[in-house]
């Protein structure tokens, strides 16, 4: 089934090594300790607003997705105990306890709760890729280095099967921004590039965020009059959104995508006060990178939380 | 697992979420859905600045008005859940507007915090902006007109 290249190297059948790549273990571990980590602190921020749905009137539940079906609002006590089951979860996969197990049950978990808060009359979308993310390593060995599950175990290092995982990870995240330039153009055709559309899309954000109480941009009156770099800004984003699966031919490429991307999610920060966290912290573009050079520091934080003990050798 | 079995999870795992995540890309970009979404936000064309919004404003005794902030207004923090949350209350029956402005008012009581707590009253209006003009000339709406209006006091 696989040819092995040597005690420690296990590689795909030819015809299927693009999509499942030999790599090592600690870089998909890596990754799985950064989405927990992630995971564990956006949970953590996001607590009090995630528990207080459980207060929302019933008569403002717009179910969507998984939840579609449901007539009414979750019972109080059991939103919130999804809620912290899921905080849990969070922590259990960040670590790599139990992960077989655990982490398909956080995936189905926040999969329920995010669905759910996003069922109150509009969708947001700051969150998808963290969860599609999240269902990938799930799917995934991703727990067979760096984790306290890999104590006991004796994996081989480089293998295709931490491969497939990353690929996936990469081609959701250009598949995202595909689908939002798609929409742009659908939407506005190629009159989007003009600018127009931009410049007033920020000037009536500012505006209505500023006449519903919210945070605001106070960059985006500066820049305002200067029509000309709202036709570039709109130009640029148009190119990078519909460019994106381009860069999955070429891993020197997507690392720029991955950089531009995230100057992108910046400046609309920086012009619209919208926060998506998960690209602004950049953990949303690791997969394109070898995750594996941070595998010290998570060494690190294992070896304190054990007491110092030493790491075994299968862990990395 | 043996190695056929990790090459079929992952098969199974890239095509099925693959085609998830891609399907939207049939479907029109205003059928939106989550975790699997069109991306629709600023998709739409937006040839001029004007901008509708119906808003909750607190009025403080000398006539002055100032928008409350989402958590007040409708009870959660979102923003754009705020803005559809107090359009689908401020319009079609009077009593839910009505109830939706009193439901504001024990929100503003119930805070206890500066300056709400002045408040005379909480009104529901739909205002008018020329948006680009409001951050030249100034924030004041080009028409606005009070849907229900509810005493604090």
């Amino acid at each position: 089934m696989s040819d092995e290249v040597s005690a420690s190297v296990i590689v795909a059948p030819r015809g299927l090594r693009w999509w499942f790549p030999a790599v090592p273990a600690e870089r998909l571990a890596m990754l799985r300790v950064l989405v927990g980590a992630y995971s564990v602190v956006y949970f953590g921020v996001r607590l009090p607003h995630w528990l207080s749905f459980a207060d929302h009137r019933p008569v403002q539940f717009q179910p969507i997705g998984v939840l579609a079906g449901l007539d009414s609002p979750l019972n109080d006590l059991l939103y919130q105990s999804l809620v912290l089951l899921t905080f849990a979860g969070a922590i259990l996969f960040a670590v790599g306890k139990w992960y077989r197990v655990v982490a398909p049950l956080f995936a189905g978990l926040l999969l329920v709760v995010l669905t759910y808060t996003n069922s109150w009359g509009g969708i947001l979308h700051s969150d998808n890729l963290w969860l599609l993310h999240v269902i990938v390593l799930a799917f995934a060995p991703a727990a067979e280095a760096l984790s306290l599950d890999a104590r006991a175990s004796n994996h081989a290092r480089i293998h295709f099967k931490y491969g497939w995982a990353i690929r996936l990870m990469c081609w959701v995240c250009v598949g995202s921004y595909f689908l939002a330039g798609l929409a742009k153009l659908k939407n506005s055709g190629l009159g989007f590039i003009e600018g127009e559309t931009l410049r007033n899309f920020v000037a009536m954000d500012n505006v209505r965020k500023i006449e519903l109480g919210s945070l605001h941009s106070p960059v985006a009156a500066l820049a305002l009059p200067y029509a000309g770099a709202f036709q570039f800004l709109a130009g640029l984003s148009l190119v990078l959104e519909l460019g994106a699966p381009l860069v999955m031919l070429q891993a020197k490429l997507a690392k720029v995508w991955a950089f531009a991307m995230w100057g992108f999610h910046i400046g609309v920060l920086s012009l619209m006060a919208i926060l998506f966290p998960y690209p602004v912290t950049f953990i949303a573009f690791a997969p394109f990178f070898r995750t594996e050079r941070l595998a010290p520091v998570a060494r690190q934080v294992l070896r304190w939380r054990r007491g110092r003990a030493p790491m075994p050798a299968s862990a990395g | 697992m043996d190695a056929r079995g990790e090459l079929w999870i992952g098969v199974l795992v890239s095509v099925a979420l693959t085609l998830l995540v891609l399907r939207p890309a049939l479907l029109d970009p205003h059928e939106d859905g989550f975790p699997f979404s069109t991306f629709p936000m600023f998709s739409r064309p937006k040839p001029d600045p004007g901008l509708v919004l119906t808003q909750v404003l607190a009025v403080f005794p000398d006539g002055s008005r100032k928008p409350l902030p989402p958590k007040l207004a409708s009870g959660n923090e979102e923003v754009i859940q705020t803005l559809r949350m107090i359009r689908d209350q401020a319009y079609g029956e009077r009593e839910r507007a009505t109830a939706f402005c009193k439901d504001v008012v024990t929100r503003v009581r119930e805070s206890s915090r500066e300056p709400w707590t002045d408040a005379v009253a909480i009104e529901v209006a739909r205002s008018h902006f020329d948006t680009v003009a409001y951050f030249e000339t100034g924030p004041q709406p080009v028409t606005r007109k009070v849907l229900v209006r509810c005493p604090t006091k």
